[in-house]
């Protein structure tokens, strides 16, 4: 292409300087697609030698004779097209691109290889086709995009990886995502988040990604690398696929500047997509929890959180209001909340809060040296009142060619990052109820989901009101501006790239890359937020008694628990450094023997560096308002060491990596391809241990394109490529040493404090990396003049040696040990399909649909997760399912007092579990089906006339249940607000044969110490009711753009100008009704996930 | 930011040029052996050492409790799995916390801490004689670890049946291969190396070395505590006195918790806790951290006849210290009842969590147990006049008013057919009493085949005969399964 667009560059030099005689004709070459000039294309005239070649704006001249002229307009991947003259002057033209690009190269990261002649299974993506205006990370555009490609954005926070899954899983408890290439470096992420970590919702999944510091406009195409026989020289990092980004270059020719800019408002949600009660229905249930004894003067006095009813009470025994009537309930003081009715949304989500992302390009070049610059801007002022970001991305690429055989390229990235989310703590989970707790959530959608709409933000004279959380006051707003978290990252990276022709067949080739970046996550807690205040909610002797945040102090047994952080608040760091070295040198040889036998060999060598060194540090007793003064009370250190808890730590983390890779690849006669694969890497992740750290991996491939067979010369058929892969790649497993693992501790004990080591995993001289073997057969097609045109693609995979848990006797002293133990399989196909459906002068209909199935099985796991772990919303793995299968405890109806009740094993019906057990989880619980998605695809139609074009995203998946969120509790607080379905709860014994819906308990019960009927509440939400199918159809975007007239724009000066309107995350048009607007895509675990937002966007493209 | 920049890029250029050197060289050796974390190599005594603290079971073996004597079928408390099985006598199947097999897994771990040391201790750079010490600590708690083990898990020692009497896998070497199998070595085979270890042990340990009180490690009088033990249940009389002897010195009365002063000082329950597990004690000998419920969950206990029973019937009509008035004393359940020992204490996940584990801290040596064993030894001698000298050491720390023990009392009070049957009774009752919730009791029951009775919540009676087999607890199930290792005979 690079070298196609030189000569263009060339011939347009000399066309220009022609003797004009006879009439010209001029005028415009774009793309039909998106509307940009296209360079370089051939002009011809028919039948003649004449012609010209566009030029670098798309601007074409030709002297033609007479006016029945025939001009063929022709380019790489387009339809030709043939245009009478007439007798017009100007003729612009709009060329459509072929279905399928079969001239395109496959970008392996290695080489670039002629698509076919390429054996593996992969799929390009042109940025143009996927770019989403609104849309700043990269990575959450592939969604339903590629066949066997399956993203979850599971959070719509910047930053936030997607859970990207090509192929499904190949491991079990390791990691699952693919690996990411940029410009044929390996892109390291800033710091690892494991698999299972993505869906947490804690601080650290912002600032995992390394893709969402990339600009998209910097991104020319994604080629994604599916099978072994295309990830092959990637070696044992490719088990799970290869996402190569290549960016944009500079081109030769005359200095062009491009400027893209778009405006996007969030519109944010509303109640009538959630199920959740309104005031009025959440008063009623407090005035039955009256009733019954659990909201009164002396449980509101002592309660951790209290809304209206509790904030009532507490004014009465402060002899600030007073009872009602005969000591009835104040009537006209709940009145007030009764009707407030607050939406939470509004208060919380910003109404037509702005995205904008501004981009300028800027090419330009000589025959000697070209450049790229790019600058953007990206600045969200949030979904929520507590979100924000802005992103500065810069790129200098420069590309230097001294000679026909030696050329340079540059490159130099840097971004920054400033975001802005709300205060969290990580999650924890309690294996006792088989919940996740969060300390002082503030996520505004959680806030909004779980707090009672009777709860106002302000009082009736505009003035902030205040409710009690964790024993101290508080209100939203005022905490979200207290306790915010500030994330800074900055990436800086530079890359050399080398290319030596030694002679017309040997090339030598070298990349070396250096980089850093350096995440900061500093969480602000001011001494006036409630999560300090709880700190120092000691009012009555019962908060003391209660607050476990107030120090007991051992030492001194007879004194009231007291106050460690009297002053102040918290300001904990977190960094995160990244150094990464990277260099790879290869030689290629290439020879065509006759034209008939092509024979290319690639063989090189590769090292990968990469340091990473994180830290925490917690401040405390800061005081903001004094300047950020430090007053640490001794007492605070002391209360913390006594419960494990350090103020500071350090975790280091280093790679080494090297390889070697010899690739060789025959063609006959561009009939036969033959294609193989040896790569041999070695880690220092394996540890010491010199047997396990190598690896040989290999792969063999062939394909065969039929269509060049005399016996399959159909007149409909334009290509046909059979093609076949076998091949074993690998990865690193998790936690994977095989050395012996000390760490280092403190003991936990009231006296002798010391520092002392402990195993943390024997050495495992068996260790070894976890491999796949997979079989991948497959065939591209193109029919009718490439009207319709795809690729259907089956495998079968062997995951094998994978890191499972075995149980041992325990005499070694591990009595657990993660090892190679663990198998799984899984097939799968892959089905695309682009096809023209309608072409009618100016109008044309273009469709693709791709839908990609997977299915894995565990074939061989010892050990079982805890019934606890199993019923979780993520899943587990459990040998026979799927990587993460979904259990359900089995709900056996309401009892004659409404209290849920399940069958046991033995189909006892029962109110309790163990949740600890790990035997006969199977008969105790109900397999619901896998936790993940198995199909997953999208349809897209788009839809261009003259200079208009509509695109319609619809993305699906299928094959999936899901968890419901938890709803019911034993005891339910004025605080929170409430389900729907509580207007059908069960109220009357007899009501259990009409509803599934749990008694609000008695005091008696809840206090009654049977804690098994508190535990019944926790299995509801766990068990078969509470399970809806995952599926889901999204209308993702809905697309119209505009090219601006060619005349038009010249009065500015400009080459190309387009407009674009874009809806983003529109609407859900099928998902279970169970689900009641819980979205099946978003995990809603608090911290800093929000779910994606729905997207307005404007956007302008202009070229000069 | 730049300049940052650029200096690392400087030292990046500095690492092309090795690493492009160890290409040329044709090694990737050095370039792979980085470590990938922040893991700690073991190459200095000092870090030896602090391995070591780690090397001490954080598993208690409390649950013994539940199969003695020492309690009744409690009414009105919530029983785990393992509660039931254990007072059944059944083999328990739980793994969590205060089991079998939880004690099994942590006292193997304990004992793959000091055989890490052991394989690697003569390499280590550091001074000889602290190198002596931690080399004197490792087989300290290697042989402690397995004595608990086969005590536990095989018969008791019988001089007669030992060599073919199934033990344990006696480990001294790490392991370092994914899959090891092991055998079970004959109880005779273990006594013989717990007590090279023991001897081998005793020989270099050094308390000085130790930061802090030493209280949590094997000091040297701990380590005789430890081999008084050991001969006790060997039944060699000779070297437990021997031992014990060493131990006590010449005033053994200091070893002996001075109970009624702690009683008189404490202000509260939780200071009284922290007194009796106190490093400062003397009678602490060794303290271990365990992880357990057993403080906190509640099963089966005692009733108030059995504590009744107990403390207020003894040969000297005097009141027990350990049953006065200001001894803290709580209910469980109806009918339960506890004797405060441990402190409750509980480690969060985060602050803010109420979850986490709960622990105590256990003095599994005490000086009142080595004066027991060596009065013990002496009546078995039929010493008995330098048995009731030591008892008296004891007696007069836990009965108000100090009572002379006559042999004349115990005779009357036992209704002993001997002298010595009289001391011996007398003994083994205050080893009861001394060490209830302790789990010591078990170990009597096993060594002098005593027959225990539980009943039951119908009202009924199960017997656990004198040479039940159920008083070897079954090896855990995943070491039958997994492991290979023969099951005990049900």
């Amino acid at each position: 292409m690079k070298k196609f667009l030189f000569g263009g560059f060339i011939v347009w030099l000399i066309s220009s300087s022609l003797n004009a005689q006879d009439f010209k004709v001029s005028g415009r070459i774009t793309s039909a697609k998106d509307g940009t000039e296209l360079p370089a294309v051939n002009v011809r005239i028919k039948n003649t030698t004449r012609g010209t070649v566009a030029d670098i704006n798309g601007f074409y001249e030709l002297n033609v004779r007479k006016p029945g002229d025939t001009l063929v307009f022709s380019f790489i991947g387009f339809t030709s097209t043939e245009i009478v003259v007439g007798q017009r002057s100007t003729i612009d033209v709009q060329l459509v691109p072929d279905a399928t690009e079969l001239e395109e190269v496959v970008v392996t990261g290695f080489q670039e290889v002629e698509r076919k002649l390429f054996t593996g299974s992969a799929v390009s993506l042109k940025m143009d086709d996927v770019r989403a205006p609104g849309m700043s990370d990269a990575s959450q555009m592939l969604e339903g995009r590629i066949a066997g490609v399956t993203v979850d954005n599971v959070s719509g926070t910047f930053g936030t990886s997607p859970k990207i899954r090509i192929r499904g899983n190949t491991s079990i408890n390791g990691d699952n995502q693919p690996l990411w290439v940029v410009d044929g470096v390996i892109l390291e992420d800033l710091n690892s988040v494991s698999a299972d970590d993505i869906i947490t919702g804690n601080a650290n999944t912002l600032t995992a990604s390394s893709i969402a510091g990339i600009n998209p406009d910097d991104i020319a195409s994604f080629q994604v690398l599916k099978d072994a026989s295309a990830t092959a020289l990637y070696g044992t990092r490719a088990k799970n696929g290869v996402i190569v980004i290549t960016t944009k270059r500079g081109k030769s020719g005359a200095t062009k500047v491009s400027y893209s800019g778009n405006f996007s408002v969030h519109l944010r949600p509303t109640y009538n997509q959630f199920d959740i009660m309104n005031s009025r229905d959440e008063m009623s249930v407090y005035r039955e929890m009256y009733e019954k004894g659990l909201i009164d003067i002396t449980t509101s006095v002592k309660a951790q959180n209290y809304g209206a009813m509790g904030k009532m009470f507490a004014l009465i025994s402060e002899h600030e209001e007073n009872w009602g009537l005969y000591g009835s309930l104040n009537e006209e003081f709940l009145n007030q909340y009764e009707t407030a009715n607050t939406d939470w949304f509004d208060v919380l989500f910003r109404d037509y809060s702005v995205q904008q992302q501004h981009s300028f390009s800027l090419t330009s070049g000589t025959e000697k040296h070209n450049s790229y610059y790019s600058l953007s801007f990206l600045n969200d002022n949030g979904q929520t009142i507590a979100d924000n970001v802005k992103r500065y991305a810069g790129t200098a690429k420069n590309s230097f060619y001294f000679s026909n055989k030696f050329s340079l390229d540059l490159k130099l990235t840097a971004n920054y990052r400033e975001q802005k989310v709300p205060g969290t703590q990580n999650r924890d989970f309690d294996p006792i109820t088989g919940r996740y707790r969060r300390d002082f959530d503030i996520n505004p959608l959680s806030y909004a989901l779980n707090t009672s709409r009777s709860i106002r933000p302000y009082n009736n004279d505009g003035s902030l009101e205040y409710f009690r959380r964790n024993y101290a006051p508080f209100n939203i707003l005022r905490e979200l501006d207290l306790n915010y978290m500030n994330i800074n990252v900055a990436d800086l990276s530079t890359q050399v790239d080398l290319n030596y022709k030694i002679n017309e067949r040997l090339a030598f080739r070298s990349a070396i890359q250096g980089r850093y970046a350096t995440t900061k996550r500093e969480h602000v807690i001011h001494e006036y937020s409630n999560q300090a205040e709880a700190y120092r909610a000691d009012d009555t002797q019962y908060i003391q008694e209660l607050n476990p945040l107030l120090f007991r102090d051992p030492d001194d047994p007879t004194g009231q628990p007291k106050i460690v952080l009297p002053e102040g608040g918290f300001n904990n760091v977190n960094t995160d450094e990244l150094k990464y070295f990277y260099i790879r040198n290869s030689v290629d040889w290439s020879h065509t023997i006759n034209t008939v036998h092509a024979i290319t060999l690639l063989g090189g060598q590769e090292i990968k560096f990469t340091d990473r060194m994180s830290r925490r540090a917690d401040g405390i007793g800061v005081v903001y308002e004094n300047g950020g003064v430090v007053n640490t009370d001794p007492s605070m250190i002391d209360f913390l060491n006594r419960q494990g808890i350090s103020i500071f730590e350090l975790n280091k983390d280093t790679e080494r990596f090297a390889g070697f890779f010899l690739n060789a690849a025959y063609a006959y006669n561009e009939k036969y391809v033959f294609n193989g694969t040896i790569r041999y890497d070695g880690s220092n992740r394996l540890g010491k241990s010199v047997d396990a750290r190598y690896l040989p991996t290999w792969n063999v491939s062939g394909a065969w394109n039929l269509d060049r067979e005399a016996f399959f010369d159909f007149d409909w058929m334009d290509y046909f490529k059979l093609r076949a892969t076998y091949g074993l790649s690998a990865n690193l497993g998790p936690n994977t040493s095989a050395l012996l693992n000390i760490q280092s501790d403190v003991t936990l004990r009231p006296t002798d404090v010391e520092t002392y080591l402990r195993i943390e995993d024997l050495e495992n001289s068996n260790l070894t990396w976890e491999k796949l073997k997979e079989f991948n057969v497959g065939f591209d097609f193109g029919l009718f003049g490439n009207k319709i045109s795809g690729t259907v693609d089956y495998y079968t995979r062997n995951s094998f040696d994978l890191i499972g848990i075995l149980q041992n006797s325990g005499v070694g002293g591990e009595p657990y040990k993660s090892g190679n133990y663990a198998d799984m399989k899984s097939n799968g196909f892959e089905f695309s399909i682009n096809t023209l459906n309608l072409r009618r002068g100016d109008f044309a209909w273009t469709s693709n649909f791709n839908v990609g199935y997977t299915r894995d099985w565990i074939t061989r796991l010892d050990y079982n997760p805890r019934i606890a772990d199993a019923i979780v919303q993520g899943g587990a793995a459990v040998q026979g399912g799927p990587r993460r299968g979904l259990f359900s405890t089995k709900y056996a109806g309401l009892d004659y007092r409404g209290i849920p009740t399940f069958y046991d094993g033995d189909d006892e019906v029962v109110y309790y579990y163990d949740l600890q057990e790990r035997e006969n989880l199977t008969s105790v619980l109900k397999y619901e089906g896998p936790a993940e998605p198995r199909g997953a695809g999208g349809l897209t139609n788009m839809f261009t006339y003259k200079n208009f074009s509509l695109s319609v995203f619809l993305s699906f998946k299928f094959d999936y249940k899901i968890r419901l969120d938890d709803a019911f509790y034993p005891a339910y607080t004025d605080y929170s607000s409430l389900s729907q379905s509580f207007v059908n709860r069960w109220v009357v014994p007899g009501d259990e044969n009409e509803t599934d819906i749990p008694v609000i308990l008695d005091r008696e019960v809840v206090f009654g110490g049977n804690s098994d009927l508190l535990n019944a509440y926790d299995l509801f939400n766990k068990s078969t009711v509470r399970v809806a199918d995952g599926g889901y159809i999204r209308l993702k975007t809905v697309r119209l753009s505009y090219q601006l007239p060619a005349n038009w724009i010249r009065r500015i000066g400009a080459s190309n100008a387009q407009l674009s309107v874009e809806g983003q995350n529109l609407a859900l048009l099928y998902s279970d009704s169970k689900l009641n607007g819980q979205d099946p895509e978003f995990f809603s675990s608090g911290g800093v996930a929000l779910p994606q937002p729905r997207l307005i966007t404007t956007a302008i493209t202009i070229g000069f | 930011m730049m300049n940052k920049f650029l200096n690392k890029m400087k030292k990046f250029s500095s690492q092309t040029i090795y690493v492009a050197l160890l290409l040329t060289l044709g090694s990737c050796g050095d370039f792979l052996s980085e470590n990938p974390d922040n893991r700690v190599e073991l190459n200095t005594t000092t870090k030896a050492a602090q391995l070591l603290t780690n090397a001490y079971a954080s598993g208690a073996y409390t649950f013994t409790e539940w199969m003695s004597d020492n309690v009744n079928y409690t009414l009105g408390t919530t029983k785990l799995t393992e509660h039931n099985q254990a007072y059944a006598w059944q083999d328990i199947t739980s793994v969590e916390q205060d089991t079998p097999t939880n004690f099994w897994e942590t006292t193997y771990s304990a004992i793959a801490h000091a055989n890490e040391v052991l394989a690697v201790i003569d390499d280590l750079k550091g001074d000889e004689a602290e190198r002596d010490a931690v080399r004197g600590e490792a087989l300290l708690t290697r042989a402690y670890g397995h004595f608990m083990l086969v005590n536990l898990f095989a018969k008791h020692y019988n001089e007669q049946t030992a060599a073919s009497d199934a033990g344990i896998p006696y480990v001294e070497e790490p392991e370092t291969v994914f899959v090891k199998q092991y055998d079970r070595h004959s109880v005779q085979e273990v006594y013989d190396k717990v007590e090279r270890d023991l001897l081998d042990g005793l020989e270099l340990v050094n308390g000085s070395f130790y930061a802090n009180s030493g209280k949590y490690h094997f000091t040297r009088n701990a380590a005789l505590a430890f081999a008084s033990r050991f001969y006790l249940f060997k039944a060699d009389i000779d070297k437990c006195i021997e031992y014990s002897t060493q131990m006590l010195g010449a005033d053994p009365g200091v070893f002996v918790k001075d109970l009624p002063s702690i009683l008189q000082d404490y202000s509260n329950t939780d200071e009284f806790l922290r007194l009796l597990t106190s490093p400062a004690d003397q009678s602490n000998l060794l303290l271990i951290r365990n992880v357990t419920n057993f403080p906190v969950t509640v099963g089966y206990w005692p009733n108030i006849n059995l504590i009744n029973n107990l403390y207020l019937v003894n040969p000297f009509s005097a009141e027990d210290v350990r049953r006065s008035d200001r001894y803290p004393i709580f209910q469980r359940g109806t009918n339960g009842l506890t004797v405060a020992k441990y402190e409750f204490l509980f480690e969060r996940s985060s602050l803010t969590s109420n979850v986490g584990l709960y622990y105590t801290i256990m003095p599994v040596f005490r000086g009142e147990e080595v004066l027991l064993n060596r009065a013990e030894s002496y009546a078995f001698d039929n010493e008995l006049d330098l048995a009731i000298a030591d008892l008296q050491f004891y007696v007069d720390k836990r009965y108000f008013e100090k009572p002379v023990i006559t042999i004349s009392d115990l005779r009357n009070h036992y209704n002993a057919s001997s002298d010595q049957l009289a001391v011996l009774s007398f003994i083994l009752d205050e080893r009861r009493k001394e060490f209830i919730h302790e789990g010591l009791r078990w170990f009597d029951i096993k060594r002098f085949g005593l027959v225990v009775g539980h009943d039951t919540e119908d009202g009924g009676l199960i017997i656990l005969e004198e040479n039940d087999p159920r008083k070897v607890l079954q090896i855990p199930q995943a070491a039958i399964d997994v492991g290979g290792l023969e099951p005990n005979p049900r």
